[in-house]
């Protein structure tokens, strides 16, 4: 192996890594900012805290599920509690290590999704028992199927670069099942009729869209894998435009039909965008990545609405920015996909537009319905299990009080909580 | 509703107290409620506000007599008793709240003073038993602000229109609308004058009237979409207040006042407007506001406190594919009408 192009190779995806779980960052601003302050420091605490459980649980179990060896298109069989040694031994392109944690990155970032479906009422409790079965049981077995050389998905040809399914689809399939269970959070809902529920500060859900965004380069480009001739440069490029079809669109359909330009609209669009751009990123071409983020940012506001009138509260629009996004850029890749960058990447083929009839479609649409179906059935056992031995929901007092007191005994804004008790003295 | 207003007026006759007339207060609501599907909207409005008018004018004159029966006495000074809003307009719904203000003569000595400030205060309390709650913004003769000597009310004018603030413009355009409902209406009608010639002197006054005016946008969406409430207990509904009677309400009160037009009712402002802007575009704004004014009627109310109200939504079972049309049809000549005087003010520049 060229020393030069292992070491490139391993900062490009080392810093990709680090990009990947500064993530985690934006999803504390972005899910802290769209809920209320009375459970702010219970939203930081509990990303960091099952970052750090998901990596445990990741390193035993769910990296030998998603790609350990033993022939099996349905699950891996071994390198539990990994252990890759201090050399690249195998002679790869990249070492080990630095595969394994930016994958173990992505499966941080799935479970974090799925903490959507939990938002403001949730018992930590519930958080620490999901993240074991979601990290060893769920999350690393969609990944076998499509990103592992075994899996049964990828052996068919599906196509997602760096996750519209198998992180972002799985996360919100995860996040529904929960929601479902949970009910809608106390207020959110009157004789039918969904209520606002206001977050606390929408600056905290900007610079949380801003710092998903700027990481989705290490995301989507980080999944090249490698420096190779400079790919990574067209991968970021068409994730870029993704992203900002997202918002435009968004922002546009959110005035046309809200009479305002609502500006949390406009940054879900934004992430639906990257989130649909990011099964196609490496697939297609620069206006096909513009149309994709562009149907992501109305199909996000549509999406809210729907999910609105079906009376499933989804505090801070996982279902309609990583799940129904996630559906469509899978699908999209079936779509736009060109012959010269799936022939690339190796494992399916063109998609509708270029010649490739339905093929592609199809197995994208395979992909699909198995990641959902398996995503949505194995939470809701894994969820009905933990309901009926701890319960999931904080009682409602709890849930008025906030967590941050309820959970953790300490509020996330002291001074703030300060003055409030003082004003009303 | 004749034979409703000639049993109002005789049962309001009668009345000698405050709770006497609350009963006949929920009479209107309750028949002339049932009537409204079935009645020309212009009439029912009519009736609606002169129903109001009875009841609101017996308890200005207990009120008085009230005062009279004790060491206050009689009033000291010709006054009148103004309504402003929609109360001003002649355009109550059954819900609306008060807003009003007084003027008198002279305020010759302090006792002058001393008795409005008494007189409004029973008013107020007289028209809180009878069911009528007073204005959330203030705007009520309890308020020293709405309850002056015409000198004062002549000078407040003035430097509301010498500041042209956003917040005086705000006040101005509320005194625009004012009725003398009780009393001497030769007062209000000297003020009228006075707000019509500072209206003529005062440079750039219809600008700055202009930029209140349109604060409340026709909500119609780019594409002539409607746009419905988005959450709450109104979600799918629309907001015919501020998304459409407010705006129309706003738009002819200053061509009104552009063209030195004294009528307060929207309606008998589009009357007299025909003149400026001919008969089709004054037939089509009379034809889209009666539309509105139904539609604004058939919002749902409730009674919170002893007091009517509503949140001015129009509910979401209500906007069938007749009405959501016709509604868009209007909305639609409202944007036109905002657009119209903007022309108008920027070619009076």
């Amino acid at each position: 192996m060229d020393l030069t192009v292992l070491g490139l190779n391993s900062v490009w995806i080392m810093l990709s890594f680090i990009l990947v779980l500064l993530m985690q960052g934006g999803f504390i601003l972005l899910e802290a900012g769209s809920t209320r302050m009375k459970n702010a420091g219970h939203v930081a605490g509990k990303t960091i805290f099952t970052v750090g459980l998901c990596t445990l649980v990741y390193w035993a179990v769910g990296y030998g599920i998603s790609f350990g060896g033993g022939g099996n298109g349905f699950m891996g069989l071994d390198t539990f509690m990994f252990d890759p040694g201090f050399a690249n031994e195998d002679g790869s392109t990249l070492p080990p290590t630095i595969f394994f944690v930016f994958q173990l990155a992505f499966a941080a970032i799935a479970l974090t999704i799925a903490w959507g479906g939990f938002a403001e009422r949730a018992k930590l409790g519930a958080y620490f028992l999901f993240t074991l079965a979601f990290i060893s049981v769920i999350y690393p077995v969609i990944a076998h199927w499509i990103w592992s050389g075994d899996g049964w998905l990828f052996n068919h040809g599906a196509q997602d670069f760096a996750g519209s399914s198998v992180v972002h689809l799985t996360g919100a399939c995860a996040a529904l099942a929960a929601t479902i269970l949970l009910k809608p959070r106390i207020g959110k809902f009157t004789n039918g009729k969904a209520n606002e529920i206001f977050g606390h500060n929408q600056v905290y859900t900007a610079l949380g869209v801003l710092l998903l965004w700027v990481g989705w380069f290490g995301f989507n480009a980080g999944s090249t894998l490698g420096v190779g001739e400079g790919f990574l440069g067209y991968v970021a490029f068409t994730t870029q435009l993704g992203a900002a079809g997202g918002a435009v669109a968004a922002l546009i359909i959110s005035w046309i039909f809200m009479g305002k330009a609502d500006i949390t609209t406009m940054l879900n669009g934004a992430l639906a965008g990257l989130v649909a751009i990011t099964a196609s990123c490496a697939f297609v071409e620069p206006w096909a990545a513009v149309v994709i983020g562009l149907v992501a940012g109305i199909l996000v506001y549509a999406s809210t609405k729907m999910f609105e009138k079906l009376g499933i509260d989804d505090p801070i629009y996982a279902l309609s920015v990583h799940g129904m996004a996630g559906i469509w850029g899978t699908l999209a890749n079936g779509l736009f996909a060109t012959p010269e960058l799936a022939e690339r990447a190796a494992t399916g083929g063109a998609g509708l537009f270029y010649g490739g009839g339905f093929h592609q479609l199809g197995i994208q649409a395979l992909s699909v319905v198995s990641v959902a179906g398996y995503a949505i059935v194995a939470s809701f056992i894994v969820l009905i299990i933990i309901k009926a031995v701890i319960g999931l929901r904080v009682t409602e007092e709890e849930e008025i009080i906030g967590l941050d007191l309820s959970e953790h005994g300490v509020y996330g804004y002291p001074e703030q909580m300060k003055n409030a008790s003082n004003s009303s003295v | 509703m004749k034979k409703i207003l000639e049993n109002l007026q005789l049962r309001t006759q009668k009345a000698t107290n405050f709770e006497e007339l609350r009963p006949l207060r929920d009479l209107i609501q309750i028949e002339l409620h049932e009537r409204l599907l079935f009645s020309n909207i212009e009439a029912w409005v009519g009736c609606v506000n002169s129903a109001h008018d009875l009841i609101i004018q017996k308890t200005v004159l207990i009120a008085e007599s009230i005062l009279a029966a004790t060491e206050v006495g009689p009033a000291p000074s010709p006054y009148a008793f103004i309504l402003f809003g929609s109360g001003g307009r002649s355009e109550q719904t059954l819900w609306s709240d008060q807003d009003n203000g007084l003027v008198y003569v002279t305020n010759s000595n302090a006792s002058v003073e001393v008795y409005f400030e008494q007189l409004t205060k029973a008013i107020e309390e007289g028209l809180k038993v009878v069911g009528y709650p007073p204005c959330e913004g203030g705007v009520v003769a309890t308020n020293n602000q709405w309850c002056k000597s015409m000198e004062a009310w002549e000078r407040m004018l003035e430097q509301w229109f010498n500041d042209a603030s956003w917040e005086s413009m705000r006040q101005l355009l509320i005194v625009a609308d004012s009725r003398c409902l009780y009393g001497d209406k030769t007062l209000v009608d000297q003020l009228k004058r006075t707000f019509d010639q500072l209206v003529l002197n005062t440079q750039g006054s219809l600008d700055a009237l202009l930029k209140n005016t349109l604060r409340h946008k026709v909500v119609l969406g780019p594409l002539g979409n409607l746009i419905r409430e988005p959450y709450g207990e109104d979600a799918g509904g629309f907001d015919i207040k501020y998304g459409a009677y407010i705006p129309f309400v706003n738009a002819i009160r200053l061509i009104c006042i552009k063209h030195g037009i004294q009528a307060t009712s929207t309606l008998e402002r589009i009357d007299q407007l025909t003149v400026h802007v001919g008969d089709d575009l004054s037939n089509q704004w009379r034809k889209a506001f009666l539309y509105i004014l139904l539609l604004r009627s058939m919002t749902g109310f409730q009674l919170e406190d002893g007091y009517y109200s509503s949140r001015g939504k129009l509910s979401e079972l209500d906007l069938n594919k007749d009405v959501t049309s016709k509604l868009k049809d209007c909305l639609h000549v409202g944007q036109q009408m905002q657009k119209y005087i903007k022309k108008l003010v920027l070619n009076d520049r």
